[in-house]
């Protein structure tokens, strides 16, 4: 039996607007997954036990569930208490929160990379708060944080091919719907692993020369999370 | 008898050229002191004779052997010649018995007895027989390059290179070490050692070398370095540190 | 009823779900970690031989690619062709190869965060580079492994629902045909999350004291 890569590559075009959707929802449930990692480390580092339970609790509960539990919960059981979303807003929403929860932990990491001593010295300097955070606290914490904060984008990129199984329109589900057309499951499914690789390779390539040029870390990649 | 012959050992470290054209000899038993300011090379000349650095051009030999990158040779002559580090480098996951038996049984194939009959007269001659069973992290600094010291000399080394045994050591600490490598060298081992203990040199050295931008600029027994320095670099080098 | 309610039969079926994701699991963890050894160690190796550059090549490639896709070609992909595969073995097969390249990772830091001074302290005793990596360096680099080890084991639990996307029928596919039985999508799935939330959550914080400890 003959392979028939024509088949991906005639609509190549497709599946590549298909990753610049993935890439598009990434980027928001980036944006928006940062405001609320900012949130939630601020509830993991706060003496209120209120506010660092809840914050608790969402961290560690989409830390330890499987991505897909979470995408499944939020399209089969929301609608139960008569939320409905589409499935684009279900899996975006999802991402967002699942980003997030990452996110709080890793701007956690990034704020107790910053030692007390590194804060006096910059105040036996003479310098005011603000001066201390700016040139201190700041460029610490940043350098701690970029290059996780690297690796949770490469993770929820390949990650978020669990979508298409809601129907929530990426790359994955335009895979999906060739196949439906086509038959040819096994060509369609390794270009689109391919579009993955390379998109990744590509954001691991984009993430080093920031962490290199702007943070001053040589550091080796690490491997993504597996979310 | 030759037992180490250095012969116009050149390196580079990158564009950096650290080793110009080194010759030196020891005669078996002797015990050498290579000093300079650091950068010099000396470091790097002990540690190409142990091939932990390669040369870009010249020969070592060790007791008649070449030292070259074929790598059965290699480790067949670096079970012959013991290396004391600056910071000991013991295995930590090891007791200190297990510090000094795993050459002998990995490399030599000795038998778990035998192994061990040895490493305890080893770490007797070292004073520290009583800490066989220690793990590394439980002893000081001091009492770490003595069993470093051991370990060596356990494999029945025919020459020992030392490089900058008691610098990292506490000041307190370094006399002890300096004891167990003057009784080395009183027994007939052949020691080269990395050192700016003059003290060490003066009493235990049969000869000095010492090394000024990559060079071997002076050398001879400590009674003439220390009395009449040929060159300048070297007088000024020696009244700098004593 | 918002929760609805699940029989005894219903409870068995998520029971024996999760004992396949366990089975699931464990042989892909055992088998990840088999490879995960080998290709670590040849990553490790300091000399450019070839073997290396191919445990690089496998590692880099796993990295970069979702693993639920990785279960989509190993069995509907390989099945379009024209063969005949069981799910089970494409979709352990799929997640061992998966597991073994983060595990060969982990296995190429610890190694390579050993210190220098231990290699050459070894081979100045004239040590081979396997005998120095068995007695001297894997000793002390698997005390190095041990949390991000446990961080993958977390990784691959998680992963394995998508085993479900194939058919697979382990914890979450069990959980949708208790669902479409029921029609108690929050129960079910809420359910479903604890149980993975009550097997990784002790991981992961014995992962953190571990790694605390180091």
């Amino acid at each position: 039996m003959g392979l028939r890569w024509e088949v991906p590559l005639k609509n190549l075009p497709y599946l590549l607007g298909g990753a610049l959707l993935t890439l598009r929802l990434v980027g928001i449930s980036v944006v928006f997954g940062i405001f609320l990692g900012i949130v939630g480390a601020m509830g993991r580092t706060s003496k209120n036990k209120l506010f660092h339970g809840i914050a608790t609790a969402y961290v560690e509960l989409f830390r330890n569930t499987p991505f897909l539990v979470q995408i499944y919960f939020a399209y089969f059981a929301l609608p139960t208490f008569n939320i409905d979303l589409t499935p684009g807003q279900s899996a975006l929403f999802v991402m967002i929160l699942n980003t997030g929860a990452y996110m709080s932990e890793i701007i956690r990491a990034g704020i107790e990379a910053v030692h007390k001593s590194q804060v006096e010295s910059g105040y036996s300097l003479g310098m005011s708060y603000l001066q201390v955070f700016r040139y201190v606290m700041l460029p610490l914490a940043m350098k701690a944080i970029a290059p996780p904060l690297g690796n949770q984008i490469i993770s929820m990129t390949l990650s978020s091919c669990v979508i298409s199984q809601i129907s929530a329109e990426d790359l994955t589900f335009r895979a999906m719907m060739l196949e439906n057309r086509t038959f040819r499951s096994f060509e369609i499914y390794i270009v689109t692993i391919l579009i993955y690789f390379l998109l990744a390779e590509f954001l691991y390539l984009v993430i080093g020369y920031i962490n290199r040029k702007v943070f001053g870390i040589s550091a080796k990649q690490k491997l993504p999370t597996m979310i | 008898m030759l037992m180490l012959d250095v012969k116009d050992v050149h390196k580079h470290f990158g564009q950096l050229h650290v080793l110009k054209g080194i010759s030196l000899q020891l005669e078996r038993g002797e015990t050498g002191v290579l000093f300079g300011r650091s950068g010099s090379g000396k470091s790097t000349l002990l540690r190409c004779i142990n091939y932990l650095e390669s040369i870009d051009s010249g020969e070592i030999y060790v007791d008649s052997e070449l030292v070259t990158p074929d790598r059965a040779k290699l480790r067949k002559l670096r079970a012959n010649i013991g290396f004391v580090f600056q910071h000991f480098n013991l295995f930590p996951h090891l007791s200190i018995l297990g510090n000094v038996t795993l050459g002998l049984k990995v490399v030599k194939k000795t038998p778990e007895d035998e192994a061990r009959e040895i490493a305890l007269k080893a770490l007797e001659d070292v004073g520290l027989k009583e800490k066989a069973e220690n793990y590394p992290e439980e002893l000081s600094g001091g009492q770490q390059q003595r069993v470093a010291i051991a370990r060596s000399i356990a494999m029945n080394p025919k020459m020992i290179l030392f490089d900058e045994p008691t610098s990292a050591l506490d000041p307190e600490l370094i006399g002890e070490v300096l004891e167990v490598m003057k009784d080395l060298s009183q027994q007939g081992m052949t020691m080269l050692v990395v050192s700016h203990e003059m003290g060490f040199a003066r009493e235990t050295a049969d000869k000095m070398f010492f090394l000024h931008n990559g060079k071997l600029v002076e050398e001879g027994p400590p009674s003439e370095i220390f009395r009449k320095p040929k060159t300048e670099e070297c007088r000024r080098f020696i009244e700098a540190i004593l | 009823m918002v929760f609805g309610k699940l029989s005894i039969a219903d409870i068995n079926y998520l029971w024996r779900g999760t004992l396949l994701t366990l089975r699931l699991c464990l042989t892909g963890i055992g088998l990840g970690l088999i490879l995960g050894a080998i290709f670590g160690i040849l990553r490790a190796n300091p000399r450019k031989t070839l073997t290396k550059m191919i445990a690089a090549a496998y590692i880099e490639f796993f990295r970069a690619v979702p693993l639920m896709l990785l279960f989509v070609v190993g069995y509907f992909g390989i099945i379009s062709l024209g063969y005949n595969v069981s799910r089970f073995g494409a979709v352990v097969a799929a997640i061992s190869l998966y597991t073994g390249a983060y595990i060969g990772q982990v296995v190429r830091t610890g190694i390579e965060s050993v210190g220098r001074g231990q290699w050459e302290a070894s081979v100045s005793l004239g040590m081979s580079y396997v005998d120095t990596l068995r007695y001297v360096i894997l000793p002390q680099a698997v005390k190095i492994m041990i949390p991000p080890a446990i961080g993958v084991v977390i990784g691959v639990v998680k992963g394995s629902s998508l085993a479900s996307v194939v058919g697979y029928v382990e914890l979450v596919l069990a959980g949708r045909h208790v669902i479409q039985r029921t029609y108690a999508p929050l129960l079910v799935m809420g359910t479903i999350a604890m149980i993975y939330f009550v097997i990784c959550y002790p991981l992961s914080i014995l992962s953190k004291n571990l790694e605390r400890k180091l």
